[in-house]
């Protein structure tokens, strides 16, 4: 039986397939850095579904849970650019990104019980969350995008914009499909789909965000750098939903939305 | 500013008097009672919403500031501050539900929204049908979410397993059916031991050990543990000052452990005890304890019969995730008797009819629709880079 024991002994060979692979990427060996990439994901997922089936239930509950599934889906994020737009450093990043997730994992799990509360034993738990992991690796590539853009400054060109618009088009659509399913779920086992819970509340500010982006970009496609900070500010939002919730005391004893303690 | 077109400024400064005028609007009539709304009211102020709607589109070219919302550059500063009060909720405990320039800026929001969609529908093309999803998706939902709202009925009603049918909910108020509980049922976790240091939990990794059927081994920070006896439903037994098997209600879990750790051994009862009895640790010479969790529950059901006016009747299973639908209205499983634990003869239950969930959701797929035309023009654009 696969368990949080065994992690080390998935998560390395991972990380150095992946390392591995981005090392390729930058020596333009492109079947390579696919494949071994490719590999490092098949071994994690391994990991993944291997905890599903010994725990009898999805691993999405704890942080660690769902930390692991956006360390990832940061590589197969990375893998999507990398196979359209051959950017040598995205797989660099998005490496970096999932070594850094698992590392947090390995040296603080929060990753303790089996126990799947009533409230998350719904057909919608695996999509809602899964969903909402994809979205924020998308997502978290985009702002590494941005980030990378405001540095390189008035010599990035349009095409490296529209990598961020894509970023953000395909985030927001899998963001939307989470936030979606969270309130066709909420109504099934609270009665009602939304009920401006903390972490519903910063998932609208993070939703309206980047929708604030994407309608800055349509209607005034010269504000670029206006539009980076409006996504690295997005991607601020997008932390205070996902764990930040946990630490504002706003929050403290409000939410439905805690279930690891 | 104020000259035409107008950009980002002007619908900053609305923004900004839309706010300033809520504010007034709350100091002259405080919050906003959102059950004023309820049916009819809320079919009349959504016909003479959309009225005034249609109206702007039709007159925007006598009247700038319609023209102007139906553009990009009003969307974004009614976007924004719509961001920046509902940062308000998410960081403060303040209930902005019925505040003024809260409920006025999405107002204004929606407003936008609905404008750009009637714009669409007035000049319909085919390749508008993402932007509608999208757009009119939203403005169903918040529309109909909202002026909905005050049409809700809610009853919660307790009930006492093997009692008679309740015809009335907590508050005394009539129910839409009469309820019966036959049986309620709590499946709870196997008990876990735990590691507790002064009030809290002890921070090492292995802090838990989950006592299942047929585990008998573990480590508790460092210390090895080994179950001798575990009794699901036990008493308190005041002479050994230990727990014996004792199938009653009341019983509690007990599990008699020995930890072993540098050549000392210990053995002693855990129990989480329950209403009837106390609860058991045993404390560690290194100023540790071993204590039982509060179980977790598994699973709480009620199996229920529902009686409706002319006298036909129900039967249904309640479960958390898994409500029952009678006449329309939908039943919760929401509590028991805490207490009691897993002999709890009581199940708290809530009925609830929300009469514009039909268009709430119309607005909800019509998103997730207009969510997958967005990859499809993503790559789309993708392929149109590929081809130039």
């Amino acid at each position: 039986m696969i368990s949080w024991n065994m992690f080390t002994w998935f998560a390395v060979p991972a990380a150095i397939l992946w390392i591995a692979g981005a090392a390729a990427a930058w020596k333009d060996r492109r079947k390579l850095a696919s494949a071994l990439t490719l590999t490092g994901i098949a071994v994690f997922l391994a990991f993944i579904l291997g905890m599903w089936v010994s725990l009898e239930r999805p691993p999405l509950r704890t942080m660690g849970e769902t930390r692991l599934w956006y360390a990832f889906f940061l590589p197969v994020a990375g893998m999507l650019v990398y196979s359209k737009w051959k950017y040598k450093w995205i797989l660099s990043f998005s490496t970096m990104m999932a070594v850094m997730f698992t590392c947090i994992n390995i040296f603080k799990p929060e990753i303790h019980s089996k126990a799947l509360m009533p409230a998350l034993q719904s057909p919608w738990f695996a999509p809602h969350v899964i969903v909402y992991m994809f979205a924020y690796a998308l997502l978290g590539a985009a702002t590494v995008m941005a980030v990378y853009l405001l540095v390189k400054g008035s010599k990035a060109q349009d095409r490296e914009y529209e990598i961020c618009d894509n970023l953000v088009y395909v985030g927001l659509a899998f963001m939307t499909f989470g936030m979606l399913f969270g309130a066709l779920w909420a109504k099934e086992a609270w009665g009602h789909y939304w009920t401006w819970d903390p972490k519903e509340t910063w998932a609208a500010i993070t939703w309206l965000s980047y929708l604030g982006y994407i309608h800055l970009r349509l209607a005034s496609p010269k504000e670029k750098k206006t539009a980076l900070w409006v996504l690295v500010f997005s991607f601020v939002c997008l932390q205070m939903c996902w764990w930040g919730v946990n630490y504002l005391p706003s929050a403290q004893g409000r939410s439905a939305h805690t279930y690891s303690k | 500013m104020w000259t035409k077109p107008w950009k980002y400024a002007e619908g900053f400064v609305i923004g900004a008097g839309i706010v300033t005028i809520g504010g007034v609007l709350q100091l002259i009539f405080g919050q906003i009672d959102w059950n004023a709304f309820a049916w009819p009211v809320n079919a009349i102020v959504l016909v003479l919403y959309l009225t005034a709607l249609i109206g702007l589109y039709i007159f925007r070219k006598d009247f700038y500031p319609a023209e102007w919302m139906m553009h990009f550059k009003a969307a974004l500063p009614a976007i924004a501050w719509c961001i920046a009060l509902t940062l308000v909720i998410g960081l403060t405990t303040w209930n902005l539900l019925g505040f003024w320039p809260f409920v006025l800026v999405y107002f204004w929001m929606t407003s936008i929204i609905g404008l750009a969609c009637i714009g669409r529908i007035a000049r319909f093309r085919i390749k508008d049908i993402p932007f509608l999803l999208n757009h009119l998706g939203l403005f169903l939902a918040l529309v109909a979410g909202t002026l909905g709202n005050a049409d809700i009925r809610k009853h919660d009603v307790t009930l006492v397993e093997g009692s008679e049918p309740i015809m009335q909910g907590s508050m005394g108020e009539p129910l839409p059916v009469a309820l019966q509980l036959h049986s309620f049922t709590l499946e709870q976790y196997p008990p876990k031991l735990m590691l507790t240091e002064g009030e809290g939990i002890s921070k090492d990794a292995d802090a838990f050990l989950s006592v299942e059927n047929g585990t008998l081994e573990g480590t508790l920070g460092g210390w090895d543990i080994r179950i001798l006896q575990n009794i699901p439903c036990a008493s308190k037994d005041s002479l050994s000052d230990g727990y014996k098997a004792w199938i009653h209600e009341g019983g509690c879990c007990a599990v008699e452990v020995e930890a072993q750790k540098d050549g000392t051994i210990l053995t002693g009862w855990v129990s989480g005890g329950s209403i009837m009895f106390p609860s058991g640790k045993i404390d560690l010479p290194d100023g540790r304890s071993i204590a039982m969790a509060v179980r977790e529950p598994k699973r709480y059901a009620s199996e229920i019969s529902a009686f409706r006016a002319d006298g036909s009747r129900i039967d249904g299973t309640v479960e958390v995730n898994k409500p029952v639908k009678v006449n329309g209205w939908k039943i919760y499983q929401v509590d028991y008797d805490r207490a009691h634990g897993q002999w709890s003869n009581i199940s708290i239950l809530q009925l609830v009819k929300d009469p514009w969930l039909p268009f709430v959701y119309s607005g909800i797929f019509m998103l997730l629709a207009g969510a997958v035309c967005n990859f499809w023009t993503a790559a789309r654009k993708k392929d149109e880079e590929e081809d130039a």
